[in-house]
């Protein structure tokens, strides 16, 4: 047995060592290849801090809050860049963020909003609600909610004054957009991709808004409509191997096993794809022409939350208001080579959406004359475009 | 020759499956389904089903469920990729990293095992919230890879694999002394025990080979190309989606090895999927169709014989009335 | 030792047969003192790390609302555990049996009394469905527990996507006085006394705590097998019932996630207690509710002690790994599975 043992131990060490002696032989050459397709040098492009410290010692000044942030995910693209603004708002500003992961379940929700109102938080960014019930957990203890909670939740939470409102993107919109630009870009056989239903609304109402889009036009035909969580790139191969006559695939989230999907399925030149969300090897494909349309800059939606909560924190300053108590921010559209090239500048670095001075100028607490209507135009005014203006001054 | 068609006969019970799905679909599409692409597509999205399914059955052979699969995979697909590309090794450095990574998992997983005595069930849940973090600390943002090295996914990298793989088991449970102690010890430990196997060391080995297993579906993970972390037992579909093929499998063919069986139920279960999205059914109609095939089928293979059974207590009831 | 046969005289036999009783009787006190071992130890190392927190009077509300669900729902699974079965469809029938009660709330044709009974029958047929599938059909419960699991979910997701675009609401403040400490105070200690009366001192639990032990010696002893596990699955049925109404509750509604992920939570529940998963007579549902205590516990507190997403599933993962180690049951040495 030791005979026999030792003779595997050797077995094993030599076939490491071949495979280290291949990744060294690889080494020079490989440490292109490990580069992600469409990634840059980090010094060359990307924006760096660089505020100014007057800044800094003003949004010192302020009284310290403790803040839950809740979110469905921080290891997904989305939470990734959510969590990376939110650590560059606590470098900055006076608060400190606990981060906690819910699931997609009510209970759960629940569970987290009353053992972090037990935890003495001041405030909760909150995400995945969508009851009644998980604004009444969180007490007197002020709240922003992320998703919208529709209509008939917000009047039913009509002078429960903790809860300020809800931040939301017009995922419905952006579903519609991804639906027209596969239109405009020839495509009438499509196919979607999408998570169970009932799971996330605001991804629910993505996949609404492009099969409407569909619906609406006679001479658009969808061929499949996948639900599967997570299962997005064997979506793709599926569609590809049963309908040979596809010509088009909307896409919930972005994701970069999709994108590779469609160079593998050999789909690029025949197949255009559209997605809400980016992944980092979108570049390539908005190169080839096979990606028409996706969205970028989602972090903004949880850093308008803070901002909501912040002014009412430090002077009870409502920025969202209205009966609906929602604010709709308008979304960042990438449809080429050179919005996604901005998005990676200005959005994917070490400075987010809104840097530290421009958030303080959006405070009521540092800035007396800025107004919930001038909160609102920001968010409407979101863009791209906006993004670059703001970043060249 | 009588064994030859003996071995055919079995062979049949477990090809009838995926046999009758595909008349049923090609019925059912008007033959549009009886594709090459389609079936080469299923195929290629069983294959890393098929080897986690295979890694979970060494340790089932002992009547081991290991709810672990999941986890170590995604621990080991997210932390090899990433130092894939950090050392910059492609795809021979992403082969060992995972190896590395999954069968030191599974070591551990053994050592634990043998150390505390508990049910490897009770075990394996711990363990995945411990795997599930590992990743998401070293490497939050997940794993992505480029484009060059995600060559093993493609064909006909994918299919030499599974066939390794599935060779590799057929080996290593019919022509090696460890398969034969871990079945031993699966039909009865305590005279397995008695007759002075080393039970530990048994376990402790089919745990590696298990973590061998587990990394090459880590491997195939990464491969399509990228892989987010997951949180509160997020791992558990990944793992649940091979088990119910597994365990067709394992049901439907009782009388092969499941080195063959297997791959035929994860496939199977992969085809059904494919012909259920081509037909136009919605997901949640997939999900109903897919559980009620699986327990009619698993009630087919329970009782097959029962008929036989029930004719053969009749007569013996008929000759002892006779007699008496 | 020596090949020398040693004479005792009858009297020293029985000395020695009563210091071997006293040695097993030590061992057996200690053996039932362990799984409150891991109890004790999650409860003081939150204390201190929470700065005493943890026993807030704010907190001590919220562990209860928190635990309510897994505790009840314990006490029914150690009906099914104890005699070696298992059900995975406790989650997705629990969100059916929501669904079906919103919709007669909803409809506002039916007493809210009928809609909860109702609602309480629906888990009982889906875990009476798996112990027909172990029992008649003959398909191992584990994978057809499964099997039904799937049908389950897609029918939840179905009915929800149908109905309500997957969420489906009731008012919260018409139904508070439901969703109250003192009603969910009196509820779970009812359900804890019935089940721990029905389990240890009447003939369910102890019938079931013998088919666990050995199914054939139970059958050929003249318990009437199949009678007894599916009065077991009944009676998680119930607490899956009557957990999915207070979950619904507190909820103020209900969407195709609502339940999910309970049948894990239930096993980690069962094992963290220290429950043997093939049943036996060492079931006791006592450690089946400590074990739901303990996990719903040290999620709380975890959640208290602010620390990073990305490692507090690892650390209760650890400390799970820890508290399993120290409390559970070895008697099988190295013949576990």
């Amino acid at each position: 047995m030791k005979k026999q043992l030792k003779k595997w131990t050797a077995l094993l060490l030599c076939v490491a060592m071949v495979f280290v002696m291949a990744g060294c032989g690889n080494a020079g050459d490989g440490k292109d290849d490990g580069k992600k397709d469409g990634q840059k040098q980090e010094d060359e492009t990307k924006l760096t801090d660089t505020t100014a410290a007057d800044v800094d010692e003003t949004l010192a000044k302020a009284p310290h809050f403790n803040i839950t942030v809740m979110l469905g995910s921080f290891t997904d693209s989305q939470g990734v860049e959510t969590k990376k603004a939110l650590e560059y708002i606590e470098e900055h500003f006076n608060v400190t963020f606990n981060y906690v992961e819910t699931s997609n379940t009510t209970e759960n929700t629940i569970a987290a909003i009353e053992t972090a109102v037990a935890s003495d938080t001041d405030g909760i960014i909150g995400a995945c609600v969508k009851t009644a019930a998980c604004v009444q957990a969180a007490g007197d203890v002020p709240m922003v909610n992320q998703p919208d909670i529709g209509e008939a939740m917000t009047k039913e939470l009509a002078g429960k004054e903790n809860y300020l409102g809800s931040v939301c993107e017009d995922d419905y919109a952006q579903g519609y957009a991804a639906g027209k630009a596969l239109y405009e870009a020839g495509c009438r056989k499509v196919c979607i991709a999408r998570m169970t239903v009932g799971i996330s609304e605001s991804i629910d109402n993505r996949g609404l808004g492009f099969l409407d889009f569909v619906a609406e036009h006679d001479d658009m035909e969808l061929l499949a409509d996948n639900q599967s969580r997570g299962q997005y790139a064997d979506a793709v191969a599926t569609f590809a191997s049963a309908f040979p006559e596809m010509d088009g695939i909307f896409c919930v989230i972005a994701n970069d096993g999709v994108s590779q999907a469609m160079v593998t399925e050999g789909l690029v030149g025949s197949v255009k794809l559209a997605t809400v969300g980016y992944a980092s090897s979108d570049k390539q494909l908005l190169e080839n022409g096979t990606l028409v349309y996706c969205t970028g800059g989602k972090a903004a939606i949880t850093m308008t939350c803070f901002l909501a909560l912040y002014n009412h924190l430090l002077d009870e300053s409502g920025m969202i208001d209205g009966e609906t108590k929602l604010i709709t921010r308008n979304s960042m559209e990438i449809k080429s080579v050179e919005d996604f090239e901005a998005m990676e500048k200005y959005v994917v670095g070490d400075v987010p959406p809104y840097n530290a001075e421009e958030m303080m100028n959006m405070v009521h607490y540092f800035n007396e004359e800025f107004t919930a209507g001038d909160f609102a135009e920001i968010c409407n005014n979101y863009t791209i475009d906006d993004l670059m203006s703001r970043r060249s001054k | 020759m009588k064994k030859g068609m003996v071995y055919i006969k079995n062979l049949m019970e477990v090809l009838i499956l995926p046999i009758a799905l595909l008349a049923v679909f090609a019925v059912a599409t008007n033959g549009a389904f009886i594709n090459s692409r389609i079936l080469m597509t299923a195929l290629r999205q069983s294959v890393m089903g098929t080897i986690v399914c295979l890694g979970l059955t060494l340790n089932l052979n002992m009547g081991m469920m290991n709810f672990a699969g999941g986890a170590s995979m995604i621990c080991g697909a997210v932390i090899g990729g990433n130092l894939a590309m950090a050392t910059g090794s492609g795809v021979p450095g992403l082969i060992f990293f995972c190896l590395i990574i999954g069968v030191g998992l599974m070591t551990i997983q053994g050592g634990l095992y043998n150390a505390f005595r508990v049910p490897c069930v009770v075990l394996s849940l711990g363990l995945t919230m411990v795997y599930e973090a590992v990743p998401r600390i070293f490497y939050p943002e997940g794993c992505t890879l480029p484009i060059d090295m995600t060559k093993l996914a493609l064909s006909p990298y994918c299919f030499i694999i599974m066939i390794v793989m599935c060779v590799a088991f057929y080996i290593i449970t019919e022509y090696t002394v460890l398969g034969h102690n871990m079945k031993a010890i699966g039909e009865n430990p305590a005279i397995a025990m008695g007759a002075g196997l080393n039970i530990d060391k048994v376990k402790l080995m089919s745990f590696i080979l298990t973590g061998v297993f587990f990394s090459i579906g880590a491997l195939m993970y990464v491969s399509k190309g990228s892989v987010d972390n997951v949180a509160a037992m997020g791992s558990m579909p990944v793992q649940m989606e091979s088990f119910t093929g597994m365990f067709l499998g394992k049901f439907l063919g009782k009388n092969v090895n499941k080195a063959i069986s297997v791959p035929v139920g994860v496939f199977s279960m992969k085809l059904l999927a494919s012909g259920l999205t081509i037909v136009g059914l919605n997901s949640n109609m997939q999900t109903i169709i897919q559980g009620t095939i699986l327990l009619v089928l698993l009630s087919y293979a329970a009782n097959t014989g029962l008929i036989d059974k029930i004719k053969a207590d009749r007569e013996f009831a008929k000759m002892a009335r006779a007699r008496a | 030792m020596d090949g020398k046969q040693v004479s005792r005289t009858s009297e020293e036999n029985v000395q020695i047969q009563k210091q071997l009783d006293k040695k097993a009787r030590q061992k057996e006190r200690i053996m039932n003192l362990i799984p409150y071992a891991g109890f004790v130890f999650v409860v003081v190392a939150l204390t201190i790390a929470t700065g005493g927190n943890l026993f807030s009077a704010n907190n001590l509300a919220n562990i209860l609302n928190q635990s309510f669900v897994m505790i009840i729902v314990a006490v029914g699974a150690s009906f099914v555990y104890a005699h070696g079965g298992m059900d995975f469809t406790v989650g997705a029938s629990m969100g059916l049996a929501e669904f079906v009660i919103v919709t007669m709330i909803l409809s506002d044709k039916v007493p809210l009394a009928a809609a909860l009974l109702t609602g309480v029958l629906v888990p009982v047929a889906s875990s009476v469905g798996v112990a027909c599938c172990a029992l008649y059909l003959k398909i191992p419960v584990f994978v057809g527990s499964l099997g039904l699991r799937m049908v389950l979910m897609g029918v939840l997701n179905m009915v929800m996507t149908n109905s309500a675009n997957g969420q489906l609401n009731i008012s919260y403040n018409d139904y508070r006085f439901i969703d109250n400490v003192a009603v969910k105070l009196l509820v779970l200690v009812a359900v804890i006394v019935a089940g721990y009366y029905l389990f240890e001192y009447t003939g369910i639990g102890k019938k079931a705590k013998i088919i666990g032990g050995n199914r054939t010696v139970a059958r050929e002893s003249g318990v009437n097998v199949s009678k007894y596990v599916i009065w077991g699955y009944v009676f998680l049925g119930v607490c899956v019932g009557i957990a999915g109404i207070f979950s619904l509750f507190r909820a103020a509604g209900v969407s195709n996630t609502s339940g999910s992920g309970t049948e894990f939570n239930l096993m980690t529940c069962i094992a963290l207690g220290g429950f043997p998963l093939k049943g036996g007579q060492r079931s006791r549902i006592i450690n089946a509710i400590l074990g739901a205590m303990t996990v719903c516990i040290l999620s709380n507190g975890l959640l208290l002690c602010n620390l990073d997403a990305n490692i507090i599933n690892g650390i209760k993962g650890l400390l799970f790994i820890v508290i399993v180690g120290l409390s559970y049951d070895r008697s099988s040495g190295k013949l576990v599975s």
